[in-house]
């Protein structure tokens, strides 16, 4: 009886506390999606419901330009991200050669550096080489920093690897581009997957490496809503956060059953 | 295990690989040495040796994944040298068996034939045939996650032998499936490889299934080709004291030439006198002598020019035989083995080990011609050395 009793008291303590770390987490975007139906202009309590934000939203061309921008940005910095990240991660799977350890261990510095550090050394880069600063030059910023992460999911993919199923490959008559792309790349794909779903977030929610790496041309979404701030935040501002939050959800709900997919059917 | 005969070879068995001179190192590390060694067409030879000494190496090499050093391998009459594995007409199996994780069974096997462009009609009835062939209807739509290692062995093999490879290279296939089912796929590959009429070169360390399946055996010993042969040459006529070791258990004795006469070395060791088979040796040579525990006797009273007396220590009753040990005089364990029905000499008592000079198999050292060759070159100096140039005990494990 008592065991039983300490035993619901567990569960229940336990319950609590994890339905308070979501409270945490969950509430400030609920509030955010509350507030975009909300009729006031401030966001301090709630008057009413409506859906003008939204139409409003359509109408601020700067607001939906930037949004278009920081896609189109993130777009192309993960693509350049996956291809040179996944070669990256093969390469170095499947090479052994001196300074590998050093290559390694390079590859943690842009991950742990404070991002105001990397945004300064880019922009000073930019500079020498005289690259105006634009959306070519956010869109390097931006793979520059992705890079690593793709690295790292598609060696963690890698890291259970069997080289000889590359060899039977080769042996049954395949060439190293067939060997490529029909046998290591499937493979690896949830590798890559995860590692362009991590880049392509990194690119959309980067602020502060965008602030020192682009012009008044290629302005971001996080750019202006930072703008906004000091105006004020209006609530069409939060009606695109909350379509973006969505496609958020929806992103890494198919990505997550994609993954557990493959986990289920790729492992030998 | 029964061992079928093979039918008379009427024609002369034409070569399909040949290496010669082979030489592979990894950095310093001299893995395969100098070797030299002719694969005929339809064979079942076995490589056999214990672990690290150099069979993966030479498998890679004659498929290809690996280059040598130096030396030649030529493949159906035709130099390898540049050719990548994927246009050598070998296929396959690998230990670890490399099945494609992302792929069906069915489409596992197929990969072969995709890879060459044959037409998919054509691919489906190879790719079900080889199905039936290594007895895996009906797995076709299944993962290799979903198979077991029994079955994914056999998979690996379909996938290699769809290709109508004139060489199959086998990397101990049975190494990760445990006895019984072993016993049963050595059976399985052993048909498997007289149906198919094709060439098998099957790695193994296990010297048991090297005798029970192939045709010949090729002993590999730190790098170098000790012996190559029918099993039973391998077994009753080792050519190394090595092989005599490791195929099968031994007796065996380091011993020196006291004189030949009459058809007979009379020998010596550190335990006592014994008698072998003359094969021309000189007074004082090393000669290791080589008696199969089922070959040994041992009596109550000495017998002439032998005096190998010990004491019965064990006696194991292994069911069809009984092993007797005894301990010699210089602490050497003799093996015998004995049929049920004759009476076990009893723990304790003395008895003197002896044999019929015919099993008693006589192993050249070499040591001799190391000797000669340093005083005929007047080298006396490097006498010295000679004690390192002998083959050492325990140097072949
Ligand atoms: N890729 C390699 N690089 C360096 N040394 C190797 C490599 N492959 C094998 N070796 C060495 O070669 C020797 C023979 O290996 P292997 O051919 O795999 O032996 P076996 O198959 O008989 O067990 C071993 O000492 C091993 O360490
Ligand atoms: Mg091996």
């Amino acid at each position: 009886m008592k065991n039983k009793k300490k035993f619901n008291l567990e569960t229940l303590s336990a319950r609590f506390f994890s339905a308070f770390v979501y409270v945490f987490l969950y509430a400030p975007i609920l509030i955010v999606i509350l507030f975009s139906f909300n009729t006031s202009r401030r966001n301090i309590t709630f008057e009413g419901f409506t859906v003008s934000w939204y139409g409003e939203m359509v109408r601020n061309s700067g607001l939906l330009e930037s949004f278009v921008n920081t896609l189109v940005v993130a777009s192309c910095s993960t693509a350049i991200a996956v291809v040179i990240g996944t070669l990256t991660a093969i390469a170095m799977f499947r090479y052994k050669f001196k300074g590998k350890g050093v290559i390694d261990s390079l590859l943690y510095i842009p991950v742990v550096i404070p991002e105001i550090v990397l945004g300064i050394s880019l922009l000073a880069s930019f500079a020498i080489a005289s690259v105006p600063l634009g959306r070519i030059s956010l869109v390097i910023a931006h793979a520059t920093f992705s890079i690593p992460f793709v690295v790292f999911t598609v060696r963690a993919r890698l890291s259970g690897y069997d080289r000889s199923i590359e060899e039977a490959a080769m042996d049954l008559g395949a060439n190293r581009i067939q060997v490529l792309t029909g046998i290591t790349i499937p493979i690896i794909f949830p590798g890559i997957v995860s590692g362009a779903v991590l880049a392509f977030t990194l690119s959309i929610d980067d602020f502060i490496i965008s602030f020192f790496t682009t012009g008044a041309s290629s302005i971001t979404f996080p750019l202006k809503v930072m703008e906004s701030v000091r105006s004020g935040i209006r609530p069409d501002v939060y009606a695109l956060s909350s379509i973006i939050m969505l496609a958020t959800f929806i992103i890494v709900i198919i990505s997550q059953s994609a993954a557990y997919r493959s986990k289920k059917s790729g492992k030998d | 295990m029964e061992k079928e005969k093979e039918p008379p070879a009427t024609e002369q068995p034409k070569p399909i690989v040949e290496i010669s001179g082979v030489n592979k190192f990894y950095g310093s590390n001299h893995v395969v040495k100098d070797l030299s060694l002719v694969i005929y067409e339809k064979e079942f030879l076995s490589i056999l040796g214990p672990s690290g000494c150099g069979k993966t190496t030479l498998l890679r090499m004659i498929a290809g994944f690996e280059r040598q050093s130096t030396g030649t391998i030529i493949v159906e009459g035709e130099n390898v040298e540049n050719k990548e594995p994927f246009e050598r007409n070998i296929n396959t199996v690998f230990q670890s068996y490399a099945l494609f994780p992302h792929m069906s069974i069915y489409d596992n096997i197929a990969y072969g034939l995709r890879m060459k462009k044959v037409p998919k009609k054509e691919i489906k009835d190879r790719v079900n045939k080889a199905l039936v062939m290594v007895r895996l209807e009906g797995f076709g739509q299944r993962y290799p996650s979903q198979l077991s290692g029994g079955q994914k062995q056999r998979v690996a093999i379909a996938r290699a032998i769809i290709n109508n490879p004139r060489v199959l290279l086998l990397d101990e296939p049975l190494g990760a499936l445990d006895m019984k089912l072993r016993k049963q796929m050595q059976i399985e590959l052993k048909n498997l490889q007289r149906k198919l009429g094709i060439t098998f070169v099957y790695v193994t360390h296990d010297q048991e299934e090297a005798l029970t399946m192939s045709d010949r055996i090729a002993v590999m010993n730190v790098g170098n080709l000790d012996q190559c042969g029918k099993p039973e040459d391998v077994y009753d006529r080792p050519a190394t004291k090595f092989i005599a070791d490791f195929i099968g258990e031994t007796n065996l004795f380091e011993t020196v030439v006291e004189e030949e006469k009459g058809g007979v070395a009379y020998l010596y060791c550190e335990a006592g006198d014994m008698m072998g088979k003359s094969e021309g040796f000189d007074p004082n040579e090393i000669v290791y002598v080589s008696v199969r525990p089922e070959k040994t006797k041992c009596s109550v009273k000495p017998v002439e020019n032998f005096s190998l007396g010990g004491i019965v220590r064990e006696s194991i009753y292994l069911g069809n035989i009984v092993k007797t040990i005894i301990n010699l005089t210089n602490g050497q364990a003799i093996k015998i083995n004995t049929s049920v029905d004759q009476p076990a000499p009893p723990v304790g008592s003395i008895r003197y080990v002896y044999w019929d000079i015919k099993d008693a198999v006589m192993i050249y050292t070499h040591a001799n011609d190391i000797i000669n060759q340093i005083e005929s070159v007047g080298l006396n100096s490097f006498n010295a050395a000679i004690p390192e140039l002998l083959p050492k005990e325990g140097e072949n494990g």
